[in-house]
């Protein structure tokens, strides 16, 4: 473990780090011979404690060695250990002569959420409530394994990887106003059905508008607090006013996709004079037939979890209708994804930027930022706990710089899932959720003990942490009404 | 047969311990051979499928071939082999009878149980600190599964 410091520099066992300001530590190029390029860590002093009491800062300065790295690598302030990168890791690679990284993206590619909002105030949603969470509950499929209700053919797969949310605006379930507020316009090109497995399709056929289990969820929640009255104008967001926080990814499809190519990629590194302190750091040079072969994979998949969280906000939008108005709207205000590989400019330099855990913050006068949001950013959005609350932030220009524009994901667990159960029975968890006002479904005790809100970390240190960084700038605070687990 | 956590298994028996950790579980096996690792490895597996998702056991034995670059990588992709077999043929292999390992290649022929489901808990096995050691208890195995 890394010894906490105050301003300065101070060598330690394991290299040199130093507190460069109250929300920032780095570890020179040189802590290790191995590493290319300094680690950069976005935390305050008790962040710091918690981050580096795992092999979070061992794996980030692994990242920090792999060919082609450029700037430096980054930890968001809810960084903790993953496989191979931490997640909360982001790093940048050149499109020459770097690598790719299935580990670099995570297991559930394009992870994300989304948020929608409505026309209803909390007073005109609070006596439907129940029926509201009860019909979502059993329109939405969540937990382990149930299926999305919408079985696609070989071929309609195949456009769903290739035009992503386009091809659901063709079937009737995403607007033109969805796919423009939707990062990368729910659809990533270069997507390669041919990289794709038949396992990896056999995992994802039927589980499209699945939430899956874990930390997924559909949350109803209230803008409770506004910090920015002007950002939260242009987002459409208003005190009292009632939204949706959908938070999924591509289920098995994805999972299958990465551990695909972790295998691929752990057989063909030899070839390419490849060597790793860590195998889960499998990677091909990104323009090797491996590398192209992965990226074309990742955005199938990629795009198959934004089309997942569209058929998912269609669901949730026949709910409204048929619970609260026919005449009920949700608006899309944006979607994000937290765990992805993506081709981008910085400095100059064309790069594949690797968000594992980390959302893409890019400011208002970024070209790839929706025109609706140019004066403004892009939207963030941080979910935290169920129960405790979600953050809406937007992007910065200087988090161009600071962190090739990406911000934290999560609140991130603090307790394993044996741990939280152990602490308290799902029934007490549901009781005081209750008591608080918040109607829960989950497929079981079991799931809800899990993701009770004391094994996660404090969203709203956090947060601050973004803000003070200057990574994305707090809109507005939510407060969770109603949540489905997966 | 399971060993509670902290509990060393007798010297060169085949166990194995569940570890939890905050998005993962640790498998850690012991054997005296890397055959047995495979069927410890398996066993360990089927203790987190619940009771109440299987079926009956089947009388028939499946055969599966693996690639991988070593022994470590053999015995990750057989665990995602059953992910996979648990997710989408619904089908838990609970009894390995035959582990044949020629280089970067392993045949292992198992029975089962058919599931009533799928079963997703576990949604991959990763080479994240992966590893197998020589000790005086024969080998030992570590494999993270995320969950």
């Amino acid at each position: 473990m890394y010894e906490t410091m105050t301003e300065g520099t101070e060598t330690i066992p394991g290299g040199a780090i130093r507190r460069v300001d109250d929300t920032l530590y780095e570890i020179s190029a040189d802590a290790r011979r191995d590493m290319r390029v300094p680690a950069r860590v976005y935390a305050d002093a008790e962040l710091w404690e918690q981050i580096s009491g795992d092999r979070s800062l061992e794996q980030l300065m692994n990242v920090a060695t792999l060919r082609g790295v450029v700037g430096a690598v980054y930890a968001m302030p809810d960084a903790h250990e993953g496989y191979g990168f931490p997640v909360g890791g982001v790093a940048a690679f050149r499109t020459t002569d770097g690598i790719i990284s299935p580990g670099g993206v995570g297991y559930d590619i394009n992870c994300g959420v989304r948020l929608l909002v409505s026309d209803s105030s909390v007073s005109e949603v609070r006596d439907r409530l129940e029926p509201l969470m009860h019909e979502m509950s059993r329109s939405i499929p969540s937990g382990t394994g149930r299926g999305g209700k919408l079985e696609l053919t070989d071929d309609e797969l195949d456009r769903v990887f290739n035009e992503g949310c386009a091809y659901l605006a063709e079937r009737g379930m995403a607007t033109e106003h969805d796919l423009l507020h939707t990062e990368s316009e729910g659809c990533l090109p270069g997507a390669d059905p041919d990289a794709v497995s038949k396992r990896a399709r056999e995992r994802g056929r039927g589980q499209l508008g699945s939430m899956g289990s874990g930390n997924h969820f559909v949350e109803v929640e209230r803008v409770a607090h506004i910090f920015d009255p002007d950002a939260a104008r242009a987002l459409g967001l208003e005190e009292d006013r009632v939204a949706v926080l959908i938070h999924t990814g591509s289920r098995g499809f994805g999972h299958q996709v990465c551990t695909d190519y972790v295998s691929k990629m752990d057989q063909a590194m030899a070839e390419h004079g490849i060597t790793l302190p860590d195998r889960q750091l499998a990677c091909a040079p990104f323009e090797s037939a491996a590398g192209q072969a992965y990226l074309g994979a990742m955005c199938a998949a990629a795009n198959f979890a934004w089309c997942n969280r569209q058929v998912i906000t269609h669901r949730v939008r026949e709910v409204f209708r048929r619970i609260l108005s026919p005449e009920a709207e949700l608006r899309l205000v944006y979607d994000v994804a937290h765990n992805i590989a993506k081709v981008e400019e910085h400095a100059g330099l064309s790069v594949c930027v690797h968000r594992k855990g980390a959302t893409r913050a890019f400011g208002p006068s970024h070209p790839e930022t929706p025109d609706a949001y140019r004066d403004v950013g892009q939207p963030v959005f941080i979910p935290g706990s169920m129960g405790t609350g979600s953050y809406v932030l937007v992007g910065t220009d200087e988090a161009l710089e600071r962190s090739f524009g990406s911000a934290c994901h999560g609140a991130g667990r603090r307790m394993s899932r044996g741990q939280a159960r152990r602490t308290r029975p799902g029934s007490e968890v549901r009781r005081e959720l209750t008591e608080r006002g918040i109607v829960v479904r989950c497929p079981s005790m079991k799931e809800l003990a899990e993701e009770a809100p004391y094994a996660y970390k404090d969203v709203d240190h956090v947060v601050d942490v973004v803000d003070r960084a200057g990574l994305a700038r707090k809109v507005a605070r939510m407060a969770p009404l109603g949540v489905v687990k997966g | 047969m399971a060993s509670k956590p902290g509990q060393v298994p007798a010297a060169r028996s085949p166990g194995h311990e569940l570890v939890d950790h905050t998005s993962e579980i640790t498998l850690r096996i012991r054997a005296p051979t890397y055959s047995g690792l495979v069927s410890e490895a398996t066993r360990a597996f089927s203790e987190l499928v619940p009771a109440s998702l299987r079926g009956r056991v089947s009388r028939d034995h499946r055969e599966f071939r693996i690639e991988g670059v070593d022994g470590t990588a053999l015995l990750v992709h057989w665990l995602n082999e059953i992910v996979y077999l648990c997710e989408v043929e619904h089908w838990l292999p609970i009894e390995v009878d035959l582990v044949e390992r020629n280089g970067s290649a392993l045949h292992v022929r198992a029975k089962g149980v058919a599931l009533e489901g799928p079963f997703v808990l576990v949604k991959a096995a990763t080479l994240h600190r992966a590893a197998i050691e020589e000790g005086p208890e024969g080998l030992v195995a570590e494999v993270t599964l995320d969950v």
